[in-house]
């Protein structure tokens, strides 16, 4: 049997900033097409860890594989090494951060043109497809000021994967959009999950991490609290903690 | 009143000629100042301390010298230093360099009001330091500057009459001729105030209006 | 070197009274100057305007000449100090009174609103409520202004006051004529320049804490 192959693994991992231990001493394993949903209370150091894995953030030691490159990530590393590895990952942003002086075709085109040497005809026709599958055709030209938040977050989406990424990471991409516009992006991302892209995704919404993760994983404190099936985590959360999480979103009056 | 009107008439070709002096020393002085000012701009936010306390230093005399010491210390300055140029290119130069200074904190401003979360993006998506400042950061950069440059362009325009000092003909030294020749001072000196109008206002008009445009763009 | 800057010292005495005169003329009359800019009148509102732009669009230099040569040869006799001293204070006027008036637009309306619902006057409100808070947020950019009209002083020279840039203007023309005089006339701007700067920082963080503090 084909082992189940890792994509991402994340070895002792501590993120500390300003004298705040934001993350402790945290491994992971993600088998490739996994979708994994980290969730927990503010100030967990989820979004470090997520932002860690391609080193927005700078940990103070671990090691971090993806694919096939090992990286030593508690000292900065080098340009080119830091390179590959965010050529691996793509990231997604609450704040959509789409580049608002270019065009939606440019947003998407012009990374893949810079980024991967394709030319331009290779980006546009590339940039087509994907726009295609996010249902945004017809915004090729537009400007991201011009578009709702959930048709910008689609397009961040499509300018993401339009690098190939081995491992998509989802920093809670609808928080910053009301419960309409946030409904059009999970479905893009339901949809991603099914063609079978390994995606890490941390949120708040915790009705679609049960609907679409494979694995829930609970932090609080900086640390790994729980993690399993969203069935026995949700449902049936081993340790108090987790327990006290999930009975404030369930009881929401 | 009628005379002074007739003499305005004939004075105004020779004046006209100074103003495109004027034109001419304010436009090659924004056209070689501003790049000095990108420049200095972009070194000023290095990682290098050196580098940067060198630039940093730089803007801070270019913008605390007075244009006037600046113009005098070229025009004198580079023939003793054994650079023989003409008085108009002195006057250039100096120019130039005042513009260096003053534009490249605008410049400065401009870069800085770029969100960083969009170079995060640019990071992200693994693009090299070099590519996010060349596509996502300069060109908003700049495009935040246009309104202050713009503003500070009427203000350069406005220098070129300190070049005078210099021995330029520019508007000015040609209005100050007229009147040591006729004595009608006040005259000749007002109409070379509404050709200095003649630019400085519908050029303010053009400021007001390229801001209020610029912010619905980027909004 | 020594008795270069000795020579340029001599200036300084010209150069403070030059830009502490324009400044103390300026800062008077643009309050009445910026009221008239936001009056409802026509009446007032438009020569105000005239002047601030028209002074604004024309070089200071232009101003100076047009004093002390235009007026002050024939309809009146100024000397080279009292032209230059009037022709920046009209100068800073036109430049001050816009300053007031980024003042009094950067004030919330609310203000006005709730002075008027309390039924204060206008004139009350302006002096007692307005005013005040005008002024703290003018401060920073007066300075910033006083800074820059100490360097533009310098085209005092031109028409004749014995300022630092004259000084070195001599010096240069009568010596070998090099960079020198001017280096160090350009430190001097620079060194009187600090104090104004210094203060304006301590300025502004005093008036940031007392608003604060309310």
């Amino acid at each position: 049997m084909p082992e189940a192959e890792n994509i991402v693994r994340i070895k002792d991992i501590h993120v500390t900033y300003g004298g705040h231990h934001a993350v402790k001493n945290v491994s992971l394993d993600i088998r490739r097409g996994e979708v994994v949903a980290i969730v927990g209370p503010s100030g967990a150091g989820k979004s470090t860890l997520l932002r860690a894995i391609n080193m927005l953030e700078q940990p103070s030691s671990g090691t971090l594989e993806v694919g096939a490159f090992s990286f030593a990530v508690g000292r900065s590393l080098a340009a080119g090494e830091l390179l590959k590895l965010r050529r691996s990952t793509g990231m997604v942003f609450q704040s959509f951060n789409l580049f608002p002086h270019m065009t939606v075709q440019r947003n998407i085109s012009l990374p893949q043109m810079r980024v991967l040497g394709r030319t331009k005809e290779q980006a546009d026709a590339r940039t087509a497809q994907l726009l295609e599958r996010v249902h945004l055709s017809d915004k090729a030209h537009s400007y991201p000021a011009r578009l709702s938040g959930g048709q910008q977050q689609r397009i961040a989406i499509a300018r993401a994967l339009a690098l190939d990424p081995k491992v998509m990471l989802f920093d809670e991409p609808t928080s910053a959009l009301d419960p309409e516009l946030g409904l059009e992006v999970l479905a893009v991302m339901r949809e991603l999950a099914e063609e079978g892209m390994t995606m890490i995704i941390v949120t708040h919404e915790i009705a679609f991490a049960a609907d679409v993760a494979d694995r829930v994983i609970v932090m609080a404190n900086g640390e790994i609290i729980e993690q399993g099936p969203p069935d026995s985590v949700i449902l049936n959360p081993a340790s108090p903690r987790t327990q006290q999480f999930f009975r404030a979103v369930v009881d929401r009056k | 009143m009628t005379e002074m009107l007739i003499n305005w008439l004939e004075w105004s070709p020779q004046l006209f000629k100074g103003l495109l002096v004027s034109v001419q020393l304010a436009g090659l002085a924004l056209l070689f100042g501003m790049p000095i000012g990108l420049i200095l701009a972009l070194i000023s936010s290095s990682k290098n301390r050196l580098v940067r306390h060198i630039a940093v230093a730089l803007v801070e005399i270019g913008r605390g010298a007075p244009a006037l010491v600046v113009l005098q210390m070229v025009y004198y300055g580079l023939p003793a230093s054994g650079l023989t140029v003409s008085a108009f290119t002195s006057g250039a130069i100096a120019l130039a360099l005042t513009t260096g200074a003053y534009t490249s904190e605008i410049l400065r401003a401009g870069l800085n009001a770029v969100p960083h979360r969009e170079i995060e993006a640019g990071w992200a998506l693994g693009m090299t330091h070099q590519d996010v400042l060349r596509f996502v950061v300069i060109p908003q950069g700049i495009l935040f500057a246009v309104p202050a440059l713009m503003g500070f362009a009427i203000i350069i325009f406005q220098a070129t009459a300190l070049t005078y000092t210099i021995a330029i003909p520019e508007l000015l030294a040609r209005a100050y001729r007229v009147g040591a020749a006729t004595y009608l001072y006040l005259d000749v000196l007002i109409l070379a105030g509404l050709f200095y109008l003649a630019i400085t206002v519908p050029f303010g008009w053009l400021v007001s209006y390229t801001e209020r445009r610029l912010g619905s763009h980027l909004g | 070197m020594i008795d270069l800057l000795v020579s340029l010292l001599k200036g300084i005495p010209a150069t403070l009274m030059v830009t502490l005169g324009a400044f103390a003329i300026g800062a008077a009359a643009a309050v009445p100057l910026s009221l008239m800019r936001r009056s409802r009148s026509h009446l007032l509102r438009i020569p105000a305007r005239i002047y601030i732009d028209v002074v604004r669009g024309i070089p200071p230099i232009v101003w100076l000449f047009i004093i002390f040569f235009g007026l002050g040869n024939g309809v009146i006799v100024l000397s080279s100090l009292q032209a230059a001293i009037l022709g920046m204070g009209l100068v800073s006027t036109a430049y001050l009174a816009e300053i007031y008036r980024g003042g009094f637009l950067a004030l919330s309306s609310g203000q006005q609103e709730a002075s008027m619902a309390l039924g204060m006057t206008r004139i009350d409100a302006l002096r007692y409520v307005l005013a005040p808070q005008v002024l703290r947020v003018c401060l920073p950019p007066m300075a910033t202004f006083l800074v820059g009209l100490l360097k533009d002083t310098t085209v005092a020279s031109t028409i004749g006051v014995r300022d630092v840039m004259m000084y070195a203007s001599q010096q240069a023309q009568g010596g070998s004529g090099n960079f020198t005089p001017f280096i160090l006339a350009a430190l001097l701007y620079i060194l009187l320049s600090i104090p104004v700067a210094v203060m304006a920082r301590v300025m502004d963080e005093r008036l940031r804490a007392r608003g604060q503090a309310k």
